[in-house]
């Protein structure tokens, strides 16, 4: 198994719970997640980097958009 | 303008190559240690600039002297078939003249990377805010930002 695969499970799993819930009032906005808690909410995604850098330091933490689907990036 | 510059015996071999570097962002610098020897805050790359892809990729592995975590990964179409890759949140500095410019990135880690002559592919979310000007009658290229 590639070590993408077992990557940031746990916060993924609070994501998609919180989900309804986050877009419903941050739509578009970017969430700082570290193991199942929400930590905030930011406008952008290096604002959302950065207060989990200040906070947490070299640790494992999710930044994710907040949208209805999860977009597969095209690279072309 | 400063600009970043590529000779004409680069471009017909390589393509259009520019040396970038990589840094750790400043909201981490209170956790680095400068007595572990281990932990580097920069690390130099070669880049392929890529109009024609969309996201800016980097060789799986290139961050460990930085000791990064990722903030995130994401499914990714466009190749044989669709790959997860890791995401990492990084400072891309790219020498301009005398002076570089320097810009807070987001980049996706292909694990499966298969080009040995280059480490990371800038694509359009960088070269958004850039002006590329190819010259053909001279074989050049130039990048500003």
């Amino acid at each position: 198994m590639s070590r993408v695969s077992e990557l940031l499970e746990e916060e993924l799993r609070a994501y998609e719970a919180h989900k309804p819930a986050l877009l419903a009032r941050h739509a578009g906005e970017y969430v700082l997640i570290y193991r199942s808690e929400i930590l905030g909410i930011y406008p952008d995604e290096n604002s959302a980097a950065n207060a989990g850098y200040s906070q947490l330091g070299k640790v494992a933490f999710l930044v994710r958009q907040i949208l209805p689907i999860d977009e597969v990036i095209n690279i072309h | 303008m400063p600009h970043t510059h590529c000779s004409a015996a680069e471009l017909t071999m390589r393509g259009v190559v520019i040396n970038v570097s990589f840094g750790i962002p400043g909201s981490l610098l209170q956790y680095h240690d400068p007595a572990d020897q281990d932990a580097a805050t920069t690390l130099k790359a070669v880049a392929l600039v890529d109009t024609g892809a969309s996201h800016s990729i980097i060789r799986g592995g290139l961050l460990d002297p930085l000791c990064l975590t990722a903030i995130g990964k994401a499914r990714v179409a466009g190749f044989a078939a669709p790959v997860d890759c890791a995401i990492f949140n990084l400072l891309l500095c790219i020498p301009q003249d005398a002076t570089h410019y320097s810009r807070q990135i987001s980049v996706l880690e292909m694990e499966d990377w298969q080009d040995s002559r280059i480490d990371c592919i800038l694509g359009r979310d960088i070269l958004a805010s850039a002006v590329l000007v190819y010259n053909g009658a001279a074989d050049s290229f130039s990048l500003s930002f």
